[in-house]
C-alpha cells in the first residue's frame, strides 16, 4: 500500500481533511522517541480500486526547528518511522494565509518525494475574494495544486484523483529537478524564504485578499475580553463550570447503566455457574474489573468531546492566555490548566491531555500534580466520611467540608508544582507564544472522531492495566478461602492480613485494623473503600453506594475493645488522607506510559502518600486536642 | 512636559518636585538631584534630562523639557530594552554651562526610526517588526516566532495591547506573553486608519 505523509502548518484544517479522506479507518500512532502523536489511516478511492495509507503528521511551523513536531515530520520524510519511506507527500496549505503556509510548503517540497499541494479552506478564501490561481501556483511550485475545503468536502474527490495519479505514475526525476530549481535553497534565511513566498503569492493572485475591517475589530474586542485578567478568568470559570456540570450530569446516566449492566451480568453468571472459584473469578474479578474500566469511559469520552469542540471553536487558545498569569506563579503555564481541570473529573484523561504542553519539565510537573485534584472517584468516599462527620452539625457543615476537600486537593497540587519546579524540575518558565485560530463553529464530526480515538487509546492502554489490577485485587481478598461469611473472609484474606500487618503504620492516624483494610484496598481504586467498609460493617455485598443504611452501619462500627472506630479525629484524618493520597493504580499506569519511566509514578506515589500521611497525622492530633482527648 | 509629568519614571519623580527641590536645596551639581527621592538612580535614563533641568535652573531660566511625555516614556522603554540611546544626543556638562543652545531630543526620521516595544502600541495600530533585538530570547523561541510568521520587517496589527499582546500578521493572530512581546521592537506606522487613541 503506498504511504503518503500529510504535512502542514497547525490550524490549516489538515486533520479535518485527513478525517474526510480516512474517516474512522484511522488509529492514533505514537512516533518512536517522541510524545507527539499523529494518526495513520487508510483511504480507499471512491471506486474501491486503489488503497492508500495516509500518515497525519503533527502540525508544525517549520521543518528545520529543533522542536518535537518538526523532528517527527523530518523523521517521517526521511523514512525513520517504521523504517518505511513515504511514497508521496500531501502538503496542506491554508489558502487564506498563503504567505506563511508557502514557507513551510517550500521546506517540505525540498524533500525528494512526489507531492500534491492541497489548497485548503478554499471556500473561506473565495468569500474573501482573494483570487489565487491554482494553476499559476502549481506552475510556481512545480507540483499539482488542488483547491479543496475540508469543512464542506468540496474538492476532496480531486485530491483523491491527484493522489492516485501520483502513486500510479513512475517516479519522474526530471520534474523533481525542475521543482527543486523553483524553490528557495534549503539553507535560505527566514527573511529570504519570506521574500520568496511573497513573490509567489503576488505572482499567483490577481488581487490581494480583502480583509473585513468590521469583523476584525469585533474579533479584537472578543479577544480582548477573553484574555482580560478579570473578565477572561470570569468567562473561563463560567465555561468550565458548564463543561463539568454537563459532564457530571450527562455521564451519570451511562455510568449507572454500565454499573447496572455488569451487576446483572455478574448475578446471571452466579446463577448459571456452580458456586466456586470460577464463578467468583468471573463475577468478582473479571466482570467487576471490566465494569470498573468501562465506568470511566462515559466521562472520558464526554470530556474529550467537549474539549475538542472548545479547541475547534478557537476558545481554548484564548483561555490559555487568560489563566497563564495565575498558573505562572506556580511554575506552570496556561497550557497546564485544562489538564488539571480535567483531572477533577478523572486524572486519567487529565494526564493524557498534557501532551499539549510544549515544555517537557512543565509537562512533567503537570502530570505529577494532576492526581491531587479531587476526582470523581473520591466523591463516594467524601460522601461517606463527611456524612459521618456532619452528624449533629448544622446543615451548612457538609457543604463547607466538600468545598474544603476540593480546595485542599487543588492547593496541595499547586504548591507541589511550585516545589517541583524549584527543585527536581527546575528550569526557565517558557513564555507562552500561541497562534490564536479564528473563531469557528466547531465540527461535530471532528470531535466525534477525536473522542473515538481517545476512547480506543484509553481502553487499549489504561483499560488492560485496570483489568489486571482488579483481578489481582480480587485474588488478594478472596484467598485463602475461609468458607465463612463476607466479614470473616475479608479479615482472613491476604488483603485482610496485609491490613492487619500494616495497621501499626496507620495507628498514629487513629486507624484501626478494619479501617486500615479499607485504606489498603482503596490503594487500587478509591471508590472501593466504600464497598469494603460496607462489607466490613456487615452491610452486605451490594454496598457500592453510600446510602443512609450503609452510612449508619459504618458510623456505628466498633473496635475490638468496643470503642467506636470513627471518632471525629479519626474520621477527619481519614478524609484528609483520602483527599491527598495517591490511591489509584490506573493513574500510576498512565503516568508510567506518558512519562516513559517508572521514576515519575514512584515519585508521585511516594510524595502524595507522604503528604497525605503527614497531613492526616497533623489533623488527627489537632482535632483530637480540640475535642479534648484522643 | 508639564510640571506634574514624571521625569524619573523609575521613582516617579515629577518635574515640579525636582524644580521645588532645586529652589529649596540649591544643589551645586546635577548629581545632587539624586537626593530628591532618588531621581536618576534607577535605570539612569533620565540622567541627561536631570542635567539639563539643573543647567537651566542654574542659568536662571525656567526649567522645562520640550518633549511629549508619551514620546519620553517610549524612548525610555527603548533605552531599557536595548541599553543604548541612539536617537538622543547626550549633552556634556560643558555644553550646558557654555550656555549654547541645547539640542532637544531629535525627532524620529526615516534614517533613525523610533523603535518601541510591541507592548506599547495601541489597539488597531500597525507597525513594522524589528527582530534584530530579539537576541535575549532562547534560540528555540526566536526561531518559532519566525516560523509562526513574525520575521524581520513584517507588518503587524495590534489586536490587543499590553500583556498578553495579540497581533495579527496577514490573517494569522498570534498571542504573545508579555515577557516576549516587550523584547520585540517595532516602528509604528503613522496615520493608521482605525487606530484608537
Amino acid at each position: 500500500m503506498p504511504r503518503i505523509a500529510v504535512l502542514g502548518n497547525p490550524n490549516t484544517g489538515k486533520t479535518t481533511l485527513f478525517n474526510r479522506l480516512c474517516g474512522v479507518r484511522a488509529r492514533t500512532a505514537n512516533f518512536p522517541g517522541s510524545t507527539v502523536e499523529g494518526r495513520i489511516g487508510t483511504h480507499r478511492s471512491p471506486d474501491g480500486r486503489a488503497q492508500l495509507e495516509l500518515v497525519d503528521l503533527p502540525g508544525s511551523y517549520s521543518l528545520t526547528l529543533d522542536i518535537p513536531e518538526a523532528r517527527v515530520c523530518r523523521d517521517c520524510l526521511d523514512g525513520a518511522v517504521d523504517g518505511v519511506m513515504p511514497d508521496a507527500m500531501l502538503v496542506v496549505v491554508d489558502a487564506t494565509n498563503l504567505r506563511r503556509n508557502l514557507q513551510f510548503a517550500a521546506q517540505c517540497l525540498l524533500h525528494r518525494l512526489p507531492a500534491v499541494v492541497a489548497l485548503n479552506m478554499w471556500d473561506v478564501a473565495r468569500q474573501r475574494s482573494s483570487c489565487v490561481d491554482p494553476a499559476e501556483l502549481a506552475r510556481r511550485l512545480g507540483c499539482p495544486v488542488v483547491p479543496v475545503s475540508g469543512r464542506t468536502g468540496e474538492g476532496v474527490p480531486a485530491v483523491d484523483v491527484a493522489l492516485d495519479t501520483l502513486c500510479s505514475l513512475p517516479f519522474d526525476s526530471d520534474a523533481l529537478v525542475a521543482r527543486l530549481q523553483k524553490l528557495p535553497p534549503a539553507d535560505a534565511s527566514p527573511a529570504a524564504l519570506a521574500a520568496w513566498a511573497d513573490g509567489v503569492v503576488q505572482a499567483s493572485s490577481a488581487r490581494a485578499a480583502s480583509i473585513d475591517e468590521g469583523r476584525e475589530a469585533m474579533v479584537d474586542r472578543i479577544d480582548e475580553a477573553l484574555t482580560h485578567p478579570l473578565l477572561g478568568i470570569g468567562a473561563f470559570m463560567v465555561i468550565m463550570a458548564a463543561l463539568f456540570a454537563s459532564i457530571f450530569m450527562v455521564a451519570a446516566v451511562p455510568m449507572s447503566l454500565i454499573d447496572l449492566l455488569f451487576g446483572s451480568v455478574a448475578t446471571a453468571v452466579r446463577a448459571v455457574l456452580p458456586d466456586g472459584i470460577l464463578a467468583d473469578l468471573l463475577a468478582d474479578g473479571v466482570l467487576r474489573g471490566i465494569g470498573g474500566v468501562l465506568v470511566f469511559l462515559p466521562q472520558i469520552c464526554l470530556l474529550f468531546f467537549l474539549v475538542s469542540l472548545l479547541e475547534d471553536s478557537g476558545y481554548l487558545a484564548r483561555a490559555a492566555f487568560a489563566v497563564d498569569r495565575v498558573m505562572r506563579r506556580f511554575g506552570l503555564s496556561g497550557l497546564s490548566f485544562v489538564p488539571l481541570l480535567s483531572s477533577h473529573a478523572c486524572a486519567l484523561p487529565g494526564i493524557m491531555s498534557t501532551r499539549l504542553i510544549r515544555d517537557d519539565r512543565e509537562r512533567l510537573a503537570t502530570i505529577l500534580v494532576a492526581p491531587f485534584m479531587s476526582c470523581s472517584a473520591r466523591l463516594p468516599v467524601y460522601v461517606l466520611l463527611i456524612g459521618i462527620l456532619s452528624v449533629g452539625k448544622p446543615p451548612w457543615f457538609a457543604g463547607v467540608a466538600f468545598a474544603a476537600c476540593y480546595a485542599l486537593g487543588a492547593g496541595a497540587g499547586l504548591l507541589t508544582a511550585l516545589l517541583a519546579r524549584r527543585t527536581i524540575l527546575r528550569g526557565p518558565a517558557r513564555p507562552l507564544v500561541l497562534e490564536l485560530p479564528p473563531y469557528r463553529i466547531p465540527s461535530l464530526r471532528n470531535a466525534a472522531l477525536v473522542t473515538w480515538d481517545r476512547a480506543n487509546v484509553f481502553l487499549r492502554n489504561a483499560g488492560t492495566t485496570i483489568l489486571a489490577i482488579s483481578v489481582v485485587m480480587w485474588w488478594l481478598s478472596a484467598f485463602p478461602r475461609t468458607g465463612g461469611d463476607a466479614r470473616i473472609q475479608q479479615a482472613e484474606s491476604f488483603a485482610g492480613r496485609i491490613g492487619e500487618a500494616i495497621q501499626p503504620v496507620f495507628a498514629p492516624l487513629g486507624f484501626d485494623s478494619q479501617l486500615t483494610v479499607g485504606v489498603m484496598t482503596s490503594f487500587m481504586a478509591r471508590e472501593v473503600f466504600v464497598s469494603t467498609m460496607g462489607v466490613l460493617a456487615g452491610a452486605g455485598h451490594d454496598a457500592d453506594v453510600a446510602d443512609q443504611r450503609v452510612l449508619e452501619q459504618v458510623a456505628s462500627m466498633t473496635r475490638t475493645d468496643g470503642t467506636p472506630v470513627f471518632t471525629t479525629a479519626t474520621c477527619a484524618a481519614a478524609l484528609v488522607f483520602f483527599v491527598l493520597a495517591m490511591q489509584c493504580l490506573p493513574t500510576l499506569a498512565v503516568t508510567r506510559r506518558e512519562t516513559g519511566s517508572w521514576k515519575w509514578p514512584a515519585i508521585q506515589f511516594g510524595w502524595m502518600t507522604f503528604v497525605a500521611y503527614m497531613a492526616a497525622l497533623a489533623v488527627h492530633a489537632a482535632v483530637g486536642m480540640a475535642a479534648g482527648g484522643p | 512636559m508639564n510640571p506634574d509629568d514624571h521625569v524619573c519614571l523609575c521613582f516617579r519623580v515629577s518635574q515640579r518636585k525636582l524644580v521645588n527641590f532645586m529652589e529649596r536645596e540649591k544643589p551645586r551639581v546635577a548629581s545632587q538631584l539624586s537626593d530628591c527621592l532618588g531621581a536618576g538612580t534607577g535605570c539612569q535614563w533620565c540622567v541627561p534630562f536631570l542635567r539639563r533641568l539643573h543647567a537651566q535652573w542654574q542659568r536662571g531660566e525656567t526649567p522645562e523639557l520640550p518633549v511629549a511625555p508619551a514620546e519620553y516614556a517610549a524612548r525610555r522603554a527603548q533605552y531599557r530594552a536595548t541599553g543604548t540611546r541612539p536617537d538622543i544626543e547626550v549633552e556634556t556638562e560643558s555644553q550646558y554651562h557654555s550656555g549654547k543652545a541645547i539640542p532637544t531630543p531629535m525627532p524620529a526620521d526615516s534614517a533613525n526610526p523610533v523603535r518601541i516595544p510591541l507592548t506599547q502600541l495601541r489597539r488597531g495600530q500597525r507597525a513594522i517588526v524589528d527582530c534584530s533585538e530579539l537576541m535575549d530570547l532562547p534560540e528555540g523561541d526566536r526561531c518559532l516566532l519566525h516560523a509562526m510568521g513574525m520575521h524581520h520587517e513584517c507588518e503587524v496589527r495590534v489586536c490587543r495591547s499590553g500583556t498578553p499582546c495579540i497581533v495579527q500578521i496577514d490573517s494569522t493572530r498570534l498571542g504573545i506573553s508579555g515577557e516576549v512581546a516587550k523584547k520585540i521592537l517595532v516602528t509604528p506606522i503613522e496615520d493608521t486608519p482605525g487606530a484608537k487613541a
